[in-house]
């Protein structure tokens, strides 16, 4: 029973971690760009929460996402929009310029030290089911995520504005010559990367104590590893990715004798090296957004 | 006044000049071929008048309005559609979201709907297929897609760049028969292709374009055209 523990402590990390992997994706799938600042987002998400920790829950969750969403989308207006046509090394590089003016303005704004956030009440009860013990915020990041699953792919396959991105990821000159607006579609993948940044920053935080200005740091480097292991521009691909890294994390975390646990990054990055020797374009090899 | 007029076309890519003072017309109702050989610059002369590419001097006018430098969803919201060389469906999108983006430019949903029953009517291969990935249609299927998808735009003229290349003969025969019927029914033609014969034999006037996008010969097209004499004149075809 002690490995079924283990698996359903991984699922709830790698359900984390396939969020975490989905809004990088998604903006690159639309406009090829790996935006490095997305990290940043989460971070900001974070330090809304300790400004509106003391509101009510639902104004808490409507904050942190309107926060999240506006600097997603300014980012987007202000630094991604004026280099769209330029290399992608161009743009690579914005956005670790644009990743490092946000650290650094938080670490100005809330200082070096991390910022400490008071816990949630309720969210670490634990329900028994036998001899395994499943945690409140394991459900609600299990649930969040399938419903975010689900809400993403219907709104690519079912509203104009998703079936217009997918025609956008796909082929852009021909977006353009059936009167799709690239503004429009860009802006709205920023939209959605920004909701499920701040979704993420909202779960992440919820189960730490502190929010630092480096927060964002390791969390876009697992977003990275996860999308590309999935296979760039497929979402299924970024979802399954962002899990496995989650999930196979965990289980070495648990499964890896005391004294190699400390090296349990090298052997998940060793494993990553291994999953693209075999698959180099990544699990799911994708042109255009896959759903 | 012609529906299109092309004066002092001018297209160059840095220092390579595609096309160099190309004037044509075309008049509401037409169906016009404009033919020559790979590389006289058709397809630049395709892309300016859709708005992919500037002209770097002359006019493009389409419906009374200059249009040169226009993006392509303004040249569309005019009413000029294009069956771009390639097809360029999109291939992970099913074909009734093809043909649902094809009519983008356009506000009123009932009558969309209503589009896309026509147009599921004319070609029934694709009412067949419409939830089948666009990408698993054949190459004649794929064809047919891509010029549904531009007549849900509803446009004034159908731009139409090689709908015969890489296709069957049979397949071929059908695109052409499938434009004479769409001419037929009012629709405006522009078409470029390097399949000279049918396309002059297909359409109502012709343009031959030579390297260098100038106009070298012009002249009436139809069934009884001399085709023959055309092609070794201009295009080094052997006579049939």
């Amino acid at each position: 029973m002690v490995w079924l523990q283990y698996v359903l402590d991984a699922i709830g990390t790698g359900a984390l971690y396939a969020l975490m992997t989905l809004g990088l994706a998604l903006v690159f799938s639309v406009m090829g760009l790996m935006n490095f600042a997305y990290g940043q987002l989460i971070m900001i998400g974070g330090f809304t929460m300790i400004m509106l920790r003391e509101q009510p829950w639902y104004v808490l969750i409507a904050g942190t996402i309107f926060a999240v969403v506006l600097v997603s989308v300014l980012m987007e207006r202000l630094a991604f929009r004026p280099v769209r046509h330029a290399s992608a090394m161009t743009m690579l590089i914005t956005s670790f310029a644009l990743a490092q003016f946000l650290q650094q303005t938080a670490r100005v704004a809330f200082g070096a030290n991390p910022k400490p956030l008071k816990q949630f009440d309720g969210l670490s009860k634990q329900y028994e089911l036998g001899s395994l013990r499943i945690s409140t915020m394991s459900i609600i990041t299990v649930v969040l995520t399938i419903i975010v699953l689900v809400s993403l792919a219907l709104l690519l396959r079912r509203t104009n504005i998703g079936i217009q991105l997918r025609a956008s990821t796909e082929d852009v000159e021909m977006a353009a010559l059936v009167g799709i607006k690239s503004n429009r579609v860009i802006a709205a993948a920023f939209v959605i990367s920004g909701t499920i940044a701040a979704i993420v920053a909202m779960l992440f935080f919820s189960s730490r104590t502190n929010v630092s200005w480096s927060s964002g740091e390791s969390i876009v480097l697992i977003a990275f590893v996860g999308s590309v292991i999935g296979g760039l521009g497929s979402m299924v691909g970024a979802a399954l990715g962002g899990f496995l890294m989650g999930f196979v994390y965990t289980m070495l975390n648990a499964l890896l004798p005391m004294e190699l646990r400390v090296f349990a990054d090298a052997f998940l990055y060793l494993l990553v090296i291994v999953v693209l020797l075999i698959r180099p374009a990544g699990l799911v090899a994708a042109k255009g957004v896959r759903v | 006044m012609s529906l299109l007029e092309l004066r002092g076309v001018r297209i160059a890519y840095g220092q390579a000049i595609a096309v160099q003072g190309l004037d044509l017309h075309l008049d509401e109702g037409e169906f016009v071929s404009l033919i020559g050989h790979n590389g006289v610059g058709k397809s630049s002369t395709v892309k300016a008048i859709s708005g992919l590419v500037k002209p770097t001097a002359g006019t493009i006018t389409f419906d009374g309005q200059e249009i040169q430098g226009h993006d392509p969803g303004a040249t569309l919201r005019l009413g000029v559609a294009v069956v771009p060389e390639g097809r360029h469906i999109f291939t992970r999108l099913t074909v009734r979201e093809n043909l649902t983006v094809g009519a983008t430019v356009r506000k009123d949903r009932a009558e969309v709907t209503a589009s896309y029953e026509e147009m599921v009517g004319r070609f029934p291969v694709l009412g067949k297929y419409s939830e089948r990935m666009a990408g698993l249609l054949s190459g004649g299927e794929q064809q047919q897609l891509a010029i549904a998808r531009a007549l849900m735009s509803k446009p004034k003229l159908l731009l139409l760049d090689e709908p015969s290349l890489g296709l069957a003969p049979q397949i071929v025969d059908q695109v052409f028969e499938l434009l004479i019927e769409l001419r037929g029914q009012g629709t405006t033609i522009l078409l470029v292709e390097q399949n000279a014969a049918q396309a002059i034999r297909a359409s109502d006037r012709y343009y031959l374009m030579r390297t260098g996008g100038v106009i070298e010969a012009q002249g009436l097209g139809g069934e009884n055209a001399d085709v023959a004499s055309i092609g070794s004149a201009y295009l080094h075809m052997g006579r049939d």
